[in-house]
C-alpha cells in the first residue's frame, strides 16, 4: 500500500493541474488550427466574392456607357425627326397658301372679266368701250397665263415634264417676249433688247419662252422708274441672257430663298410664287444655270445661261 | 352718295368703279390700307377688297372701329369664304357683307344698295 503523504498529493496534483494544461492546450492549438483553416477559406471566398463584385462593377460602367450612346443616339434622332416635321409642316403650310394664291390668282382677272362684259354690252361711248375691250383682252391673257403656270408647276412639280426640244433662235424669242410686254412697262420706264447675233439653241421654245417672260414681269412689277434691259450674248460655248432692271431690289436675307417654291415677297399678293423657281428648273434641266444679283434700292440682275449645241 | 373703293388691282378698281358710277354713285379710289384711312372721311360707304399692300383690309376695318367710324362696309374677297376669315371680320365688325370674287355687276350693286338703305 502506497501511503499518501502531503509530498505525493503534492505531485499528483501538480501532475493533474499540468496534464490539464497540456491537454488544454492541445485542445486550444486544434481549435486554433480549425479557426485559421476557417478564416483561409473565408478569406478565399471574401476575394471571390470581391472580384466577382468587381467584375460587375465594369460591367454595370460598361453598359452604363452604352445606355448613354443609345440615349444620345435616340436624341438625335428625335432632333431630325422634328426638324423633318417642322419643315414639312413648312412646306404644308406652304401648299396651303398656294392654294389660296392661285384661288386669289384665277378668280382677280375672273372679276375684271365678268364685269368688263357686263359692262360692254351697256357702254355706248366708243372711247370706253375700246377701254374695255384692252382691259377684257389683258386680263384673259391673265387667266391664260395663270392656269399654264399652274399646269407647268404641276407638271415639273411631279417629274412629269417632257421637253420638245429642237433647234431655235432665242434671239427671235427674246424679241416677241418684249413685244408681249412692253404694254405692261409702267410709264417712264425705258425698255430695252441688246442682242448681237448669236447662234441657234436647242430646247424647248415653249418653256424658255415663259421663263424669260417671268424674268420680264419681275422686272416690270418692281420697276418704277429707270430701265428694263434684256441682253443676250455668247460665251464661249453658251449664251448667256440677261435681265437687268432699276428697281426696288431683294433684300439681302431674302436672296437665298427666291428660287425656292412657293415663296413670294412678304406683303406680296400677286402671284402664286412659282415663277421663279420654275424658270430655275426650266434653265437647269436645259442644261443651264441661272443666278441672281440684287441691291435693295438700286435693282435686281437675273442672268442665265443656254449651251450652243455645236452642230457636228 | 359717295363709295370708298379700296382695291389694288387696277383692272378691278377700274372695272368696279365703273360698274358703280353707272348706276350713279361717285366713286373715290384708294389703293392700299393707308390711302383708305386718309379717304374714309369722304364716303358714305366703303367697298372694301380684304387683301391689300400695307395694310390689310382687316387692320382698316380695326382702324375704323377704334376712331368709331360706323360708316357701312362691303368686304370684297377673292380667298375662299371657308377658310373662316368671316367671322375674324365680323368680329370687328358685326354687320359686314361680304362678296365672294368673282362676282357680277348685280351681285355688286345689290350688296351696295342692301347697305345705303
Amino acid at each position: 500500500m502506497i501511503e499518501l503523504t502531503t509530498e505525493t498529493s503534492g505531485f499528483l496534483l501538480l501532475f493533474v493541474i499540468v496534464a490539464s494544461l497540456a491537454v488544454a492546450m492541445l485542445v486550444l492549438n486544434l481549435w486554433r488550427k480549425r479557426v485559421e483553416q476557417q478564416s483561409l477559406s473565408h478569406q478565399r471566398e471574401l476575394t471571390k466574392a470581391i472580384k466577382l463584385i468587381r467584375k460587375k462593377e465594369l460591367e454595370a460602367v460598361k453598359h452604363t456607357k452604352e445606355l448613354e450612346k443609345t440615349k444620345s443616339a435616340l436624341l438625335n434622332m428625335m432632333e431630325d425627326l422634328t426638324d423633318s416635321y417642322e419643315k414639312l409642316k413648312e412646306l404644308d403650310d406652304l401648299k396651303s397658301d398656294f392654294v389660296i394664291s392661285v384661288s386669289h390668282e384665277l378668280r382677280t382677272p375672273l372679276t375684271s372679266i365678268i364685269l368688263g362684259f357686263e359692262l360692254l354690252e351697256k357702254e355706248k361711248n366708243p372711247v370706253k368701250q375700246k377701254e374695255i375691250w384692252e382691259l377684257l383682252i389683258r386680263n384673259t391673257q391673265r387667266l391664260q397665263r395663270t392656269i399654264n403656270d399652274i399646269l407647268k408647276f404641276s407638271a415639273m412639280d411631279s417629274g412629269k415634264v417632257v421637253f420638245r426640244k429642237k433647234q431655235f433662235d432665242l434671239k427671235k424669242v427674246l424679241q416677241n417676249v418684249v413685244a408681249e410686254e412692253k404694254q405692261r412697262i409702267k410709264t417712264g420706264v425705258e425698255f430695252n433688247l441688246l442682242v448681237s447675233s448669236i447662234p441657234l439653241v436647242i430646247g424647248d421654245e415653249e418653256w424658255i419662252h415663259r421663263a424669260v417672260t417671268n424674268l420680264v414681269d419681275n422686272a416690270i412689277k418692281y420697276t418704277n422708274k429707270g430701265q428694263i434691259t434684256i441682253s443676250a450674248k455668247r460665251q464661249k460655248s453658251y449664251i448667256v441672257v440677261s435681265v437687268m432692271d432699276s428697281g426696288t431690289g431683294i433684300p439681302k436675307k431674302f436672296l437665298p430663298h427666291v428660287f425656292n417654291k412657293f415663296v413670294k415677297p412678304e406683303k406680296q399678293k400677286v402671284g402664286a410664287g412659282v415663277g421663279l423657281w420654275l424658270t430655275k428648273q426650266t434653265i437647269e434641266k436645259h442644261g443651264g444655270r441661272i443666278w441672281i444679283e440684287s441691291k435693295k434700292g438700286k435693282g435686281t440682275h437675273v442672268s442665265f445661261t443656254l449651251p450652243i449645241k455645236v452642230k457636228k | 352718295m359717295k363709295i370708298l373703293l379700296v382695291e389694288d388691282e387696277p383692272d378691278e378698281a377700274r372695272s368696279m368703279q365703273l360698274v358703280l358710277s353707272g348706276e350713279g354713285y361717285e366713286v373715290i379710289l384708294a389703293g392700299d390700307g393707308k390711302e383708305a384711312l386718309d379717304k374714309l372721311a369722304y364716303a358714305d360707304l366703303i367697298v372694301l377688297d380684304i387683301i391689300l399692300p400695307r395694310l390689310n383690309g382687316d387692320v382698316v376695318l380695326k382702324e375704323m372701329k377704334k376712331r368709331g367710324i360706323n360708316k357701312p362696309v362691303v368686304v370684297v374677297t377673292a380667298v375662299s369664304r371657308e377658310v373662316g376669315v368671316e367671322q375674324d371680320l365680323k368680329n370687328i365688325k358685326k354687320d359686314l357683307v361680304f362678296l365672294q370674287k368673282p362676282f357680277s355687276s348685280a351681285d355688286l350693286i345689290v350688296a351696295v344698295k342692301s347697305k345705303l338703305q
